[in-house]
């Protein structure tokens, strides 16, 4: 119940319904996403829902960026899969600590994190977008984190990813000047 | 002759808890031996087999948990006192290491001592001396 | 171009890109450099202890802690300092953003560089926090020199710089910000991108404007940007001019993302506030958080114009 799911061309299907243009009722659904699912299909969401591009302003730009990159092959050679994690972090020293839960979007490869803010777009889009779990860091042991499974809301989803794709620079990166 | 100075292996990623630390064990007659994270603090505590260690457990990266860990699990670390330092009240810091001991398998034990950072120069020595007799 | 540089540093390796720029930009201007580590004593009961060790009143016969706190930047700036000798690396101990502030007047530097917050925190971790430290704050708020705010490694070339990127808000501090940039632009044949964002949706709120309308606001702006700073370039032709419609630091940071830009020039605080109580706004903030290349508060006149 309350699960809406992402399929791979980019459309939205709430139980077996075909979302309509109007997505915003389900933002506080739950987020699936099926198999074949790549950051393109992300994309492509974002096209079929325009009303989705309003929730941050770096998604017009992003659309946009979208649409100059290959059909495919967008392909990160040293990475396996782009993941989604919640993590929840005691954090604020000095100062009363408190605990953060915050979303983030990275790279993984063999179980190592990766960092995306120096790979273009033209990199990522066709690689395999995962839900990954909820992080429980503790004292900042980052070897035996506590895992749990966890919901994602649709809007986390969206959100959590945009943010970090806020961080991206141009497609084209720094060419040489003379 | 002198008396050989105890070692103390200070282990904390912020320069000035590293100063303060060392000034205050090098003006009560201690050896301070001094290291930026987790990783160098191991190395160290092998290859200079302190007295005691005072460790900072929040730090960033190669964390405090993970050489608290290895020193904890190794026959001969082990038994060197540790003197933990954390921004976090204690009640916090014990409920952290009883969640950790419920995911791993070797339960690691409470440290020697526990103090909130910053540690007032007093109450530092009072615990050190305590736990060096 | 620039005389003296402090740079201000925690020596933690928040301060890598900071030092890099730092070192970088010394090396090319024949400037001084200050390498700046204020020792942050805990307060509690250390600032008496320390007093004593430094004045002598005490029983211990202390170990000289400022020189073992300047060895230690030796040793994280060795690299650095081999290729750049004479660098002046001191320590004070103290409140931080105190002495910053009066090392940089003492000396009348010309440019503070500074990392922007002191611990390593993740990307999304930084979402509900203050993306510079408190120490960076009050640094910038009341500095008599341009900040030069190093928040990541800069992935722009370092070139120091060919695109300079200048936002204007039209605010007072905005036209200091502009004698530093254009100056520097001036002194160094950069070219000059003269940038305003119109952020349509504060100005009626829940309107929607024609065509028109924003094509006449955007002419306006370019009036007001030639009035206020194209006219005080004399004979300078390598610039441009653009004003585009969004939220200001989302337009900055794709303006500069698109033209390469490796320094970004922004009035501290935006119109209309008393620059003694401004805090960071939090268009920089936002621009600081997410740019590639280094980002220059200016807050007031004082050494905008490089002394050129």
């Amino acid at each position: 119940m309350n699960i809406v799911t992402l399929q791979p061309d980019g459309s939205v299907f709430e139980s077996h319904r075909h979302l309509s243009e109007d997505p915003l009722e389900f933002l506080g659904y739950k987020v699936e996403i099926a198999k074949g699912v790549t950051l393109r299909a992300f994309f492509e969401m974002i096209k079929k829902y325009p009303l989705l591009a309003r929730l941050n302003p770096f998604l017009p730009t992003y659309l946009k960026h979208y649409g100059l990159c290959a059909e495919k092959d967008c392909l990160y050679p040293n990475m396996n899969y782009l993941e989604l994690d919640k993590t929840v972090e005691m954090i604020g020293f000095p100062g009363e600590p408190r605990l953060e839960i915050y979303i983030t979007l990275h790279g993984v490869k063999e179980n190592k994190k990766i960092d995306l803010k120096d790979i273009g777009l033209d990199s990522l889009l066709d690689m395999p977008l995962i839900l990954g779990k909820l992080k429980h860091v503790v004292m900042g042991d980052k070897v035996d984190i506590f895992e749990f499974d966890t919901v994602f809301t649709f809007f986390e989803f969206i959100d959590g990813i945009v943010w970090e794709l806020s961080f991206l620079g141009t497609l084209t990166g720094c060419p040489l000047r003379r | 002759m002198e008396k050989e100075k105890r070692k103390i292996l200070v282990v904390d990623d912020e320069l000035d808890m590293r100063v303060y630390i060392s000034t205050v064990l090098e003006t009560s007659g201690y050896r301070a031996i001094v290291t930026k994270n987790g990783r160098e603090g191991v190395e160290k505590a092998i290859e200079t087999e302190p007295d005691l260690i005072v460790l900072d457990v929040m730090m960033p990266g190669e964390g405090g948990v993970l050489m608290y860990r290895t020193l904890k699990t190794d026959p001969k670390l082990k038994k060197i006192p540790v003197v933990m330092l954390s921004a976090v009240k204690k009640e916090i810091f014990f409920h952290y290491l009883k969640m950790l001991n419920v995911k791993i398998e070797n339960n690691i034990s409470e440290p020697e001592a526990y103090l909130e950072k910053p540690p007032d120069h007093e109450d530092l020595l009072k615990v050190i001396k305590k736990l060096l007799k | 171009m620039f005389n003296k540089i402090l740079f201000a540093t925690t020596a933690s390796p928040t301060c890598d890109s900071a030092a890099h720029v730092a070192f970088d930009l010394a090396k090319k201007y024949n400037s001084d450099l200050y390498v700046y580590h204020v020792l942050g004593l805990p307060s509690r009961g250390f600032g008496h202890f320390a007093m004593d060790a430094r004045t002598g009143e005490t029983e211990h016969v202390g170990p000289d802690y400022e020189a073992w706190v300047i060895d230690e930047i030796h040793n994280t700036y060795a690299k650095q300092l081999a290729e750049f000798k004479t660098a002046f690396v001191e320590t004070l101990a103290g409140v931080p953003h105190t002495e910053i502030l009066r090392k940089a007047r003492k000396e009348n530097v010309d440019l503070i560089v500074m990392g922007a917050h002191s611990r390593e925190e993740d990307k999304g971790a930084m979402r509900y926090r203050s993306i510079v430290g408190s120490t960076m704050q009050k640094v910038a708020k009341s500095a008599r020199c341009p900040v030069l705010i190093v928040a990541r490694p800069c992935t722009t070339c370092l070139w120091y710089f060919s695109n300079i990127i200048f936002g204007t808000d039209f605010s007072k501090a905005s036209d200091s910000a502009f004698t530093f940039a254009f100056h520097m632009a001036r002194h160094i044949g950069s070219k000059l991108w003269i940038f305003h964002a119109m952020d349509m949706s504060s100005m009626h709120a829940g309107k929607v404007h024609s065509q028109n309308e924003i094509e006449d606001k955007i002419k306006e702006a370019r009036k007001k940007i030639d009035e206020k700073y194209v006219s005080k370039m004399g004979d300078y032709d390598n610039y441009e001019v653009e004003v585009w419609e969004g939220i200001p630091y989302v337009e900055i940071l794709k303006f500069a993302r698109e033209k390469n830009g490796d320094l970004i020039v922004m009035a501290h605080h935006t119109r209309d506030i008393d620059p003694d109580e401004a805090l960071l706004g939090s268009t920089v903030e936002q621009v600081v958080l997410r740019s590639n290349c280094p980002v220059a508060s200016v807050n007031r006149p004082d050494h905008a114009d490089l002394n050129i």
